[in-house]
């Protein structure tokens, strides 16, 4: 039962280990962004003695004429179309809902639920009682945003895949290509979409994160899967042997998980949890790399510092090489 | 403590992991996080520390002052304990909810502190029955609360070893 004590180190600099050739102009609440009033302003910043200030730190963006400055450390901000994860925490009348690390708490609506055996049917007043029986408070969800409401909630809703069909029957929506509600459209994403999730470890980062990719579930080849929540929940499960089509996904298998998946998973936590303290950007590859730069260790030994860097930084040499 | 809260599933697989002696961060059972330990950091007292164990921050301040032996006891010097748990760590430690883990806490303390194996009482002693140190031990928390005990034992080890030569120096004077 040893217990290792070490003393405080100061970090290093991130960019003192490899040269960038594009630096991030980066600032933080007060900083003049820039003097010249040709731009527009933008989301982070505000006009203040003929300067342009910014108001948050982060990271300042431009696009053409417009300027904006991307927070680094904020709450999720939930944009249609968006991959969340979610944990319920309440059941009220006809809804439900989610917690997804935003400034206020999603709403799932009964009506963008799946129902157990795909049907597709108007709820009824015995769904409603059954709310309870379909997701409860704890439970985790993983659902896409359906719409953002003007105080900044969002709306979730979980689909089904083997129908090829997204049905609203409430509240208007505009799908990502701007489709009227009321019309049915084919989705394309090639893997199952899963609803309420099972057996797995959550993992809570910044949503800054979390890059924005054409699909956010992954196959990872070393043996579990993993969902890259928008929201920055990212959940890592076993792969499920077949793609059964869930039946709403409600029956959570209870058997153990193999001692060799569970060890997959624990590694790619502890890899993640590097990558976070790094503040490098998570996507499928990043995680890859890093999982098999991690191999040699054991997996508690990869929570401690010097062997946290020592992964991150052949993970982004490799990812520097396999861009250039 | 800190509450979580988790879904079915995920606490299934957490205890058939614990069985398994696989913990979902890859430890096993009786492995410990790394601890980092500052000592000296607060310059008015006698000896002081911070441990830092994965989420949890803890101050450790110890003052040493004359007071006089208690009386089934007139030979021993005491050590007296205090534990704050600040608002600081989590929302409901705000107004008196961090009182009652504080007590509790310090009562853990006492007790462990109470035999002669961790501390030799007999050491603080100045001249029986009139005089003796008394050891006033002080727990600020911050951040979460997981593994408070722990640090705060840890601390108050670090602090006694740091005081040792000022209790040399008194066995001079007296």
């Amino acid at each position: 039962m040893a217990m290792e004590m070490r003393l405080p180190v100061a970090r290093k600099p991130l960019s003192e280990r490899l040269g960038r050739d594009t630096k991030k102009h980066l600032v933080v609440p007060g900083d003049t962004i820039t003097t010249d009033t040709g731009f527009m302003r933008g989301h982070g910043t505000y006009m203040g003695e003929e300067k342009l200030i910014a108001s948050v730190a982060g990271s300042v963006e431009r696009v053409n004429k417009l300027i904006c400055v991307k927070a680094l450390k904020t709450r999720y901000i939930g944009e249609v179309g968006d991959i969340v994860v979610g944990r319920i925490t309440e059941v009220q009348q006809k809804r439900w809902k989610v917690e997804t690390n935003s400034r206020l708490d999603s709403v799932l609506l009964l009506s963008s639920m799946n129902l157990p055996g795909g049907e597709l049917r108007r709820r009824s007043a015995e769904d409603e009682l059954a709310m309870r029986g379909f997701l409860q408070e704890g439970d985790l969800i993983s659902a896409e945003v359906q719409a953002v409401f003007s105080d900044g909630a969002v709306s979730l809703h979980t689909r089904s895949l083997k129908y090829g069909k997204d049905v609203d029957l409430s509240c208007p929506a505009r799908t990502r290509h701007g489709f009227a509600p009321s019309s049915t459209h084919l989705l394309t994403y090639p893997e199952a979409h899963i609803s309420q999730l099972g057996q797995g470890v959550l993992v809570q980062v910044s949503p800054s994160l979390v890059k924005r990719q054409k699909t956010h579930f992954h196959d990872l080849p070393c043996g579990a899967s993993v969902i890259l929540g928008n929201n920055g929940f990212i959940w890592i499960y076993p792969t499920p042997e077949h793609k059964e089509e869930e039946a709403g996904g409600f029956i959570a298998n209870l058997e153990p998980v193999s001692l060799a998946d569970r060890e997959v998973i624990s590694r790619l936590r502890n890899c993640i949890i590097s990558l976070v303290t790094q503040r490098m950007m998570l996507y499928d590859t990043s995680i890859l790399y890093c999982y098999e730069a991690s191999l040699p260790h054991q997996i508690k030994d990869i929570l401690k510092p010097e062997i946290m860097e020592e992964i991150v930084m052949e993970t982004r040499q490799r990812l520097l090489e396999q861009e250039g | 403590m800190a509450s979580v809260t988790l879904s079915e599933a995920e606490k299934v697989y957490i205890v058939h992991g614990v069985q398994e002696d696989l913990r979902v961060d890859g430890r096993g059972c009786e492995d410990y996080r790394c601890v980092e330990v500052e000592t000296d950091v607060v310059s008015n007292t006698s000896g002081s520390a911070r441990v830092k164990l994965g989420h949890t921050d803890i101050l450790v301040g110890v003052k040493a002052e004359m007071g006089t032996p208690k009386l089934e006891k007139p030979n021993e010097g005491y050590l007296e304990f205090f534990v704050d748990c600040s608002a600081s760590a989590t929302p409901e430690f705000e107004g008196r909810g961090g009182d009652d883990l504080g007590t509790e806490i310090a009562n853990t303390l006492y007790r462990i502190f109470n035999n002669k194996s961790s501390v030799d009482l007999k050491t603080l002693c100045i001249s029986p029955r009139e005089h003796c140190w008394v050891l006033y031990v002080d727990v600020l928390t911050g951040k979460r609360v997981g593994k408070v005990l722990h640090a705060s034992l840890q601390s108050v080890v670090h602090k006694e070893e740091s005081l040792g030569p000022k209790r040399q120096k008194v066995g001079f004077l007296g």
